[in-house]
């Protein structure tokens, strides 16, 4: 039966107009960073690594389908949390603002079972917006940049990675961006089912993400001992795998915050839509 | 769907035992007691405000009672939600639809989630049972409210429940739509062996359909019986057509018959006498320069429920 309604739930998604609202945002934003770095990508180079031309020669284009795709990961992936909220956020409020979650709960199929198909179901839309940002990203950049070694700035200066290492790392990092935005995806579902209308979750959801991230940013000894614990800390951890070496450990402790946290949202969401008076 | 047993008629459907429900500080049901058999159609009426709704959606587990004991085939939702569930059709308050699907879509994914085998064969068979055929592929969105109310009939059929319960399903539906209803939910019950539990305010359907009543009033339950003998058991209402029916009342309010007579939502005035007193009232009317134009007896569950209430309110 969880298939069943898992299948329900993704007929449902992929009937909503607004579920569209995402990859439309997506290949827009994609279209317009791929222009500018077509007409202007040099100079756009030429600012980033600005501080290291005096200690650096560089022969031929840094400029390639594999950076451009790293830059468009960048830019994108913190606007991805709205994209994902804006639907999952809308699974369990929407149907109760509509009424037709009476008509779901008056089957013959447990509460607990059509809240985890409504969890199945924001995982695979959340990865499948994260699969159009990696075509994207990763297939439509090279093909009009071309390909080559990919020239990624962090703390330790400028590390060149060769082509070949290059997509195996893009494939983890969006293995690890997904875990990420996951966790944003199980939030939202869960603040939907404390509410009955969709717009509660959505701003609930991004407040949240705000509201921690200030806390990440804040250079305050208070916050010293939180900061590792919050999602949002490792929101970014996907970048990580573009370093060299590749910091397994940072990275596996990110992962197991973030299952950590979908284990306890979906906990949340359970114990409350169990004991949920439907009233609308 | 699950294996089910068949239900024996006079076993009991719904068991409601001292069921209450608080919300906050207020409290929606008050010690509700009473019983449904298998079988029959219940007429569940009450004013607004009576608890009507919460029953029902406690009845179909959408919200939980705050004390009592709640028994449906002998079963309890605790330990046996979905076995319950997949015996109980449901048309709560309004008929919610994805407006985004069509019609078809929407029955489809229904019978889906109620473990339906074939589910759009089924789909097809109740449009078609609630006259919606050819209709299949529209949207929701196009559906008038009366095709809606039947879309929601239809959707509590999907899985052959045993007992159906409807909530004002005759709401904003034109003459026919509620004669329509009417013979749908009669086939449903006589035709189809399905219990029926129904909650309207149109007193006249439900007196047409009903075999059992329930009366509830601020969360408890007033009276319950069988339409026939709680009907029998009343006093006879007398309606009189008289001119100045207002003043008519104010005379007789104010002489031998005080607080016997009340207007019904027509202006007519209707007492309660015995077949004695008939030509006394008559006589006192047409004597006061009233003139009386048509006298009828009659057992209405109109004038029933009214003056049941009336009764009841006056008592609290």
């Amino acid at each position: 039966m969880w298939w069943t309604a898992l299948r329900n739930e993704s007929v449902k998604i992929l009937a909503k107009p607004r579920s569209y609202l995402g990859f439309l945002a997506i290949t827009l934003l994609v279209g317009v960073i791929l222009l500018a770095l077509a007409l202007d990508g040099k100079s756009y180079i030429e600012f980033v690594t600005s501080s290291l031309q005096q200690s650096l020669t560089v022969e031929g284009s840094m400029l390639n389908g594999y950076l451009v795709g790293f830059i468009v990961l960048q830019m994108l992936v913190v606007h991805l949390p709205l994209l994902v909220a804006l639907v999952t956020g809308d699974l369990v409020s929407g149907e109760a603002a509509m009424g037709t979650l009476r008509n779901l709960l008056t089957r013959p199929l447990s509460r607990r079972g059509l809240l985890l198909s409504k969890y199945g179901a924001a995982a695979v839309y959340t990865l499948v917006l994260l699969l159009w940002l990696g075509i994207m990203a990763v297939l439509v950049s090279p093909w009009i940049f071309g390909v080559g070694d990919l020239a990624v700035l962090s703390n330790e200066g400028l590390q060149i990675l060769p082509s070949e290492e290059v997509l195996p790392r893009f494939l983890q990092a969006f293995g690890v961006a997904f875990a990420a935005l996951y966790t944003v995806a199980c939030l939202s579902v869960t603040l939907s089912c404390f509410a009955d209308n969709s717009i509660g979750p959505i701003v609930g959801t991004m407040a949240t993400i705000m509201v921690f991230t200030l806390i990440g940013t804040l250079d305050v000894a208070l916050f010293d001992q939180v900061r590792p614990f919050l999602f949002t800390t490792h929101m970014a951890a996907w970048r990580s795998l573009f370093l060299d070496p590749v910091p397994w450990g940072d990275i596996l402790f990110s992962m197991v915050l973030l299952g950590a946290h979908w284990v306890l949202l979906i906990g949340i969401g359970l114990w409350t839509f169990e004991r949920k008076d439907i009233l609308t | 769907m699950s294996p089910r047993t068949l239900i024996p008629i006079d076993s009991t459907v719904v068991k409601a035992v001292d069921l209450v429900k608080d919300y906050g500080t207020f409290r929606a049901v008050d010690g509700l007691n009473f019983e449904l058999k298998a079988g029959g159609v219940m007429g569940f009426l009450g004013p607004n405000g009576a608890g009507k709704s919460t029953t029902l959606r406690m009845l179909v587990d959408l919200i939980r009672p705050s004390r009592g004991q709640l028994f449906l085939f002998g079963l309890n939702y605790r330990s046996h939600r979905q076995h319950i569930l997949a015996r109980i059709g449901c048309l709560i308050e309004k008929p919610d639809f994805y407006k985004y699907l069509s019609a078809l879509q929407n029955l489809e994914l229904l019978a889906r989630a109620s473990g339906v085998k074939e589910p759009r064969l089924r789909s097809l068979e109740l449009m078609d049972f609630v006259g919606l055929n050819g209709r299949e592929n529209d949207k929701v969105s196009s559906f008038s409210h009366g095709m809606r109310q039947r879309l929601g009939l239809a959707q509590c059929l999907l899985h052959d429940p045993d007992l159906v319960v409807l909530d004002e399903p005759g709401t904003g539906l034109d003459p026919q739509g509620l004669v329509d209803m009417r013979e749908m939910i009669l086939n449903l019950n006589r035709e189809q062996g399905k219990t029926i539990l129904l909650s309207s305010h149109h007193l006249s359907e439900v007196e047409a359909v009903a075999t059992d009543l329930v009366v509830v009033d601020r969360g408890r339950c007033v009276v319950q019986g069988s339409a026939k003998a709680l009907l029998s058991q009343s006093e006879r209402q007398i309606r009189i057509t008289v001119g100045r029916a207002t003043e008519a009342l104010a005379l007789l309010n104010a002489g031998p018959w005080a607080g016997g007579g009340r207007l019904n939502d027509r202006g007519e005035l209707t007492m309660a006498l015995g077949r004695e007193e008939v030509p006394a009232a008559v006589q006192f009317l047409t004597q006061n320069g009233f003139e009386v134009y048509a006298i009828e007896s009659r057992q209405k569950l109109e004038d029933y429920y009214m003056n049941l209430l009336n009764h009841h309110q006056t008592e609290r």
